[in-house]
């Protein structure tokens, strides 16, 4: 496999970001009530915010398959709707670790809560949509990850709507001088292992597909009369 | 109606609810919570006895991530192996036959 140099770029700054990062981290200054643990704010909030981008880019990408009939947009679709499971999973089970030291309990019904737990679940959906859904399932997919998307304004603005003990949006601009540098690099080192990743789930969709072609054009010509598929 | 635009009429309730939720104002004031930051400790305020259950917590949840991370990678570069095998099982079958 071809490897392009900007890819490479990408893969050598997210090692180095992720082997920076934790120095930062330890370094940035304690917060008063909650302690060390909300350190764990350092790495939870990236994967947040990489989840929610994972959720657009899925629906970007399946706006296009559904309208313009784009193949290519199924691909970066699908492989950014396992990216939203994987960072959604992080972000769920970093969360209660905090949760548990700052408030006392594993997890709270709680609005900006329970709908990131659904946006987990409506993009297992999809992946189940696609892989199990039968001649329709792509296009069903594509129309859950679009709604998918539609949830993560609602998860961003909830905590200055309802009433929440979850942490509010204001705490990120308001952050301290001191906690930033640990903040930023994380985020753009997470932001950059998205891409990363993408990048190479993209590379697997294109590889089956060209399996798919090849199998296709095989039996078209006859070649594999016989032959189980 | 077609599939594609009850996906659009569907697509389009959907963005304009989250839109309306979020210009949306609340009737009565949300409560306001204890801090809207936070606030970095001073020296000498850490409470000693606190630090050992919540560096227990921080290292769960980077290895969680990072475990997870790993895994996933691992079981991406299984997938595409699989799938090169495969492929070029393919053409060489092809390649044979042809």
């Amino acid at each position: 496999m071809k490897i392009r140099p900007l890819y490479l770029v990408a893969v050598l700054l997210t090692i180095a970001g992720l082997a920076y990062a934790p120095t930062l981290i330890v370094d940035a200054p304690r917060e008063q009530s909650m302690g060390f643990v909300q350190k764990i704010f350092y790495f939870h909030v990236p994967c947040a915010w990489v989840c929610f981008l994972s959720a657009f880019v899925c629906a970007g990408g399946a706006i296009a398959y559904l309208f313009k009939g784009s193949e290519r947009g199924e691909r970066i679709a699908a492989s950014a709707a396992e990216l939203t499971v994987l960072f959604g999973l992080c972000v769920l089970v970093s969360g209660p670790l905090w949760a548990r030291k700052a408030w006392g309990r594993w997890w709270e019904w709680d609005v900006r809560l329970t709908s990131t737990l659904l946006l987990w679940m409506i993009f297992i959906g999809y992946l189940f949509a696609r892989q199990y859904g039968g001649a329709g399932g792509k296009r069903l997919a594509a129309g859950l990850a679009i709604f998918g998307a539609a949830d993560v304004p609602l998860i961003y603005i909830s905590v200055s709507i309802w009433r929440s003990i979850h942490p509010k949006t204001s705490v990120v601009p308001t952050l301290e001088a001191g906690m930033r540098p640990a903040f930023w690099l994380s985020l753009a080192t997470f932001t950059v292992l998205y891409f990363v990743l993408l990048g190479a789930r993209v590379a697997l969709e294109r590889a089956r597909a060209a399996l798919d072609a090849t199998h296709l054009a095989a039996e078209d010509a006859g070649l594999l009369d016989g032959e189980p598929a | 109606m077609s599939v594609r635009r009850l996906f659009l009429a569907l697509s389009f309730v959907a963005v304009l609810m989250s839109g309306g939720l979020a210009m949306a104002q609340p009737s009565s004031p949300a409560p306001k919570a204890d801090s809207d930051g936070f606030v970095p400790v001073k020296e000498g305020e850490l409470a000693s006895g606190e630090q050992l259950p919540a560096k227990n917590l921080v290292a769960a949840a980077y290895g969680f991530i990072l475990s997870c991370l790993i895994v996933w990678i691992a079981s991406v570069a299984v997938r595409s192996r699989k799938v090169e095998e495969e492929l070029e099982a393919l053409r060489s079958k092809i390649d044979k036959k042809a």
